[in-house]
């Protein structure tokens, strides 16, 4: 029926032949459109170099961050463009502090307990622990702690106003920076023929303190808020020997100041 | 294929269905990251963008209300005679009149039956709807255009 006029009746059979006459082609037009269509295009050639820039650049940045975390020469090497200290964006933080069962809240940063001695410390670590072999007149170790997180060992000296705390701890188990508020500023100094750290000033305890620790739980965890402080009496010297991480901070009246603990560092043994 | 099925769902003309084919491929391109399947399914996928394409089509075309009209002969069967392609333009002018008042899923689901040869299961699991409910739907569609075929015949053979 398809060539004949319309008749009277039509079936489906009829229907799809009539239907399957129906093949339109677009014109030249389209096809013309179409050969400016984005997937007919060749990608640039500048496109794919940059995209082999990027790719071989991501390689050498991943091979170079394997090597750098498996050969501890090459890591103590990175290190030593990287910087001790680790700003923070604002002059406020906060931490974490345990709360005891009694007695004031111990904040879990910093070592509590000075109980080791010289001999016992050094057993716990594999490195040969120094010390400060020129201290003031009147000054002693008061004691010595091991952090078995960052696997260090901080001795603590005790003068008549003031307490110096020294660490040392081997750079190549974790990499640890002293986080400082975003006002610090951070003075590069010469210690021991490298270059070192030197900052003053301190994180405080903001005035809740008390509070916090109060609401909190005995025997769990807080947090409370702290804010730098530039005036705090506090000096801080940081700075990277071989494969070991070591720092001063002088916590006092401040007749040390920076060559004073440059000095020190110098007589460490 | 993708001109052919934009040609049935909406009536030409065939510069309009140009305009929209390549509308719908360029829709494709542009989210060819979200589609997942084989070169079967890429059809489906790109009948689904262009049956959407033609949806907004029609929205606009009931604001501005414009028809629709098939276009030249050599549109169709170049290989007929120039009278057997007058009748059958003529013809086919005829069906997708019909199909001008067909609801817009029915048209497509006719199309994907008569223009393509779909079976039945396939226009179903595309449309997304029950096998009987497509056969309910063609059935009723075809008897309307049949009814229709036959009182345009009583037209031209009565000359009303």
């Amino acid at each position: 029926m398809a060539h004949e006029l319309p008749d009277q009746e039509i079936g489906n059979e009829d229907l799809s032949q009539l239907l399957n006459k129906f093949q339109p082609q677009p014109s030249d037009r389209f096809y013309n459109r179409m050969k400016n269509a984005p997937w007919m295009r060749k990608p640039h050639r500048a496109s794919i170099a940059l995209k082999r820039g990027f790719a071989f650049g991501g390689l050498v940045l991943i091979l170079l961050i394997v090597l750098t975390l498996t050969i501890p020469s090459l890591r103590v090497t990175a290190k030593q463009f990287l910087n001790f200290f680790l700003p923070e964006s604002t002059d406020q933080s906060s931490i974490p502090f345990l709360v005891p069962f009694s007695g004031t809240p111990q904040d879990v940063n910093t070592p509590g307990y000075f109980d080791l001695s010289l001999s016992e410390a050094e057993l716990k670590v594999n490195f040969k622990l120094k010390t400060i072999s020129q201290v003031p007149k009147g000054v002693s170790v008061e004691g010595v702690n091991y952090d078995p997180s960052l696997d260090s060992i901080t001795i603590k000296y005790r003068g008549e106003n003031f307490l110096i705390s020294f660490t040392q701890r081997q750079t190549g188990k974790i990499l640890e920076y002293q986080s400082i508020g975003a006002s610090a500023s951070v003075e590069k100094v010469q210690v021991r023929g490298v270059e070192g750290e030197y900052v003053t000033g301190g994180w405080r305890f903001s005035s809740d303190y008390q509070n916090a620790a109060e609401d909190a739980t005995p025997g769990l965890q807080g947090t409370v808020k702290i804010y730098w402080d530039v005036n705090l009496q506090q000096q801080m010297l940081r700075w990277i020997e071989g494969e070991m991480q070591y720092e001063i901070i002088y916590h006092g009246d401040g007749q040390f100041g920076k060559n004073g603990l440059i000095q020190l560092a110098n007589s460490i043994q | 294929m993708v001109f052919r099925f934009i040609y049935g769902m909406t009536g030409g003309p065939a510069q309009d269905v140009e305009d929209l084919t390549a509308e719908t491929f360029m829709r494709a391109w542009k989210g060819r990251s979200r589609f997942i399947g084989d070169e079967k399914a890429a059809t489906g996928w790109i009948f689904k963008i262009a049956r959407n394409i033609v949806v907004d089509i029609y929205r606009r075309r009931i604001v501005q209300g414009t028809e629709t009209h098939l276009d030249d002969l050599d549109l169709i069967s170049p290989g007929d005679s120039p009278e057997e392609q007058l009748i059958l333009h003529e013809q086919l002018s005829m069906i997708f009149g019909f199909l001008e008042d067909l609801p817009v899923a029915t048209r497509e689901m006719f199309v994907l039956r008569y223009f393509f040869d779909w079976p039945i299961k396939a226009i179903a699991d595309h449309m997304e709807m029950l096998e009987n409910t497509i056969s309910v739907t063609l059935r009723r569609a075809t008897i309307r255009i049949k009814e229709q075929w036959s009182d345009k015949y009583e037209e031209r053979t009565h000359g009303t």
